[in-house]
């Protein structure tokens, strides 16, 4: 019973999906089992009816205004949202108001910064690499490598707990 | 030729209303399927399949073209079909995802040892049991409804199923295997009727 | 037209100035745990291939990815993330700037609190419990996966 038990989970597994031990084992059970034989036919009576099912109904149903829909709802976004995505070139018939779009903003921005003396916002506040770690009990050694920092307790030489 | 889908996110990024049009049209009927199949209402399927496209929009900036658009996409798609369901759903008791003894006693008899299951033309038992499989999956929770989903009308495999639900393996297999015994004995019942009208 | 686009100008301006935090979309992270172990047979598992340079600088001879969890994680929001043992332990997106990304990790049992910046190109790394009967649960964070 307890072989079944194991076996049945993995009775629905594509190719390549189990583990050459683990379909070795399904292929000895199913060639001692009945019952998981009968099991494995009824799997593949039924296997991909739902995807059939939801894909007919997703035939069935009419999609020509779909994405007219979808677009005309990103169109509905809050008039700020929709104002700043206009500044940028989506949909400007017109170059010289398309690049205004983008240049009257960007100088404001720029001058409203100098004016109130905000530059350090516009620079990053953390730098990469930089790392504060704190560990009541642990010593913490931080390995930086070119895919990232590695943090662990104690140090390479002698790991905590060893 | 169509272009592929990273030409097109490129396109859409750069501001290319069409491109992105060309994106949604590629795959509104299966986000509409897999959304369909998890929050189980037609009007819902269509606002979920569409707020998914408005997301997708809407964080195209942050959307690094190293990874595949279509696994995104579906997983927006299913992480806005789940939100939707859990909002009116409580979590069932019946909700467990080993397998135990229990399972092997269950339902001994399966459709194939049905009136149904013994008619010759297999095509039309396929074709009944498709018919039904709505019925079945309005019966599943929210939980095995949505692995089966992902597993047959998006294809994911046990690997990709466990990454798109936080989940090992060993649940992934325990789980989908709950998810059709319950929908196998939903289909028996009706088979069973079934095949029994027709004697 | 142009009164538009000076107001938006205006307005884009203070919003520069006073909200760059509040204007950003959330980030996509994969967080996963993983173990690393002494003894037994050297294994590593095919899903942590992308670790494999930093993980190889550990004197670990075997490595399990035993959870992974996706996230769309927005500034200052803690995520939890409890470890097979069920230790808790939070993450938290301090801030995604144009280049990098800094995050904060706090296991609460071991009084552990790090912050961590990195480009938005790597991963880290973090050490999660101590080790016991020569293995260690670590966890990673990777943004944009």
């Amino acid at each position: 019973m307890s072989e079944c038990l194991k076996y049945l989970p993995m009775l629905t597994a594509r190719d390549g999906e189990l583990s050459p031990m683990e379909r070795a084992g399904l292929e000895a059970h199913l060639g001692a089992c009945h019952a998981c034989r009968a099991r494995l036919a009824e799997e593949r009576l039924l296997s991909g009816l739902v995807g059939e099912a939801m894909q007919a109904e997703a035939s069935r149903r009419d999609f020509s205004g779909f994405s007219d829909a979808v677009l005309g709802r990103i169109d509905q976004r809050p008039w700020l949202v929709r104002s700043l995505g206009r500044l940028w070139p989506w949909g400007q018939p017109s170059p010289v108001r398309a690049w205004a779009g983008i240049a009257v903003p960007v100088l404001a921005a720029v001058a409203l910064v100098v004016y109130l003396g905000l530059g350090s916002i516009f620079s990053e506040r953390y730098q990469p690499g930089e790392v504060e770690v704190s560990s009541e009990g642990h010593d913490m050694t931080v390995i930086q490598t070119d895919d990232g920092p590695v943090v662990i307790w104690g140090d390479l030489e002698q790991p905590e707990g060893t | 030729m169509e272009a592929d889908d990273l030409t097109l996110v490129s396109r859409a990024k750069a501001g290319d209303r069409d491109a992105f049009r060309a994106l949604v049209v590629r795959y509104q009927r299966k986000v509409y399927a897999v959304a369909l199949g998890i929050v189980r209402d037609r009007d819902l399927a269509w606002d979920v399949a569409q707020d998914t496209f408005v997301r997708v929009y809407s964080h195209l900036s942050s959307f690094k073209e190293e990874s595949a658009f279509a696994s995104w996409l579906f997983r927006i798609a299913t992480h806005l079909s789940i939100d939707v369901v859990r909002k009116e759903r409580t979590a069932s008791k019946d909700d467990v995802d080993e397998v135990r003894e229990s399972a092997l006693e269950d339902g001994a008899e399966g459709i194939l040892s049905t009136p149904l299951g013994n008619d010759p033309q297999d095509n039309l038992l396929r074709r009944e049991l498709r018919d039904r499989i709505s019925d079945a999956l309005d019966g599943l929770p929210e939980k095995h409804r949505t692995i089966l989903v992902l597993r047959e009308v998006e294809g994911l495999s046990y690997e990709d199923l466990a990454e798109r639900l936080a989940i090992n393996k060993g649940t992934v297999m325990s789980r989908l295997f709950h998810a059709r015994k319950k929908m196998q004995a939903a289909l028996r019942r009706y088979a069973g009727r079934r095949g029994a009208s027709n004697e | 037209m142009i009164c538009r686009i000076v107001a938006a100008a205006a307005l884009a301006a203070s919003l520069f100035a006073s909200l760059p935090a509040a204007a950003a979309p959330p980030v996509p992270v994969r967080i996963r745990i993983i173990k690393g172990a002494r003894d037994g047979a050297a294994s590593f598992d095919s899903q942590l291939a992308d670790l494999r340079k930093q993980l190889e600088r550990l004197s670990y001879v075997r490595w399990d990815q035993t959870g992974v969890e996706n996230h769309d994680m927005s500034t200052g929001k803690p995520i939890d993330v409890k470890l097979p043992d069920g230790t808790p332990l939070t993450v938290t997106l301090v801030e995604a700037a144009t280049g990098t990304v800094t995050f904060e990790l706090k296991v609460p049992a071991q009084k552990t609190h790090s912050r961590l910046t990195i480009s938005k190109d790597q991963r880290i790394v973090h050490q999660v419990t101590e080790e016991k009967g020569g293995s260690a649960y670590f966890v990673t964070v990777h943004p944009w996966p």
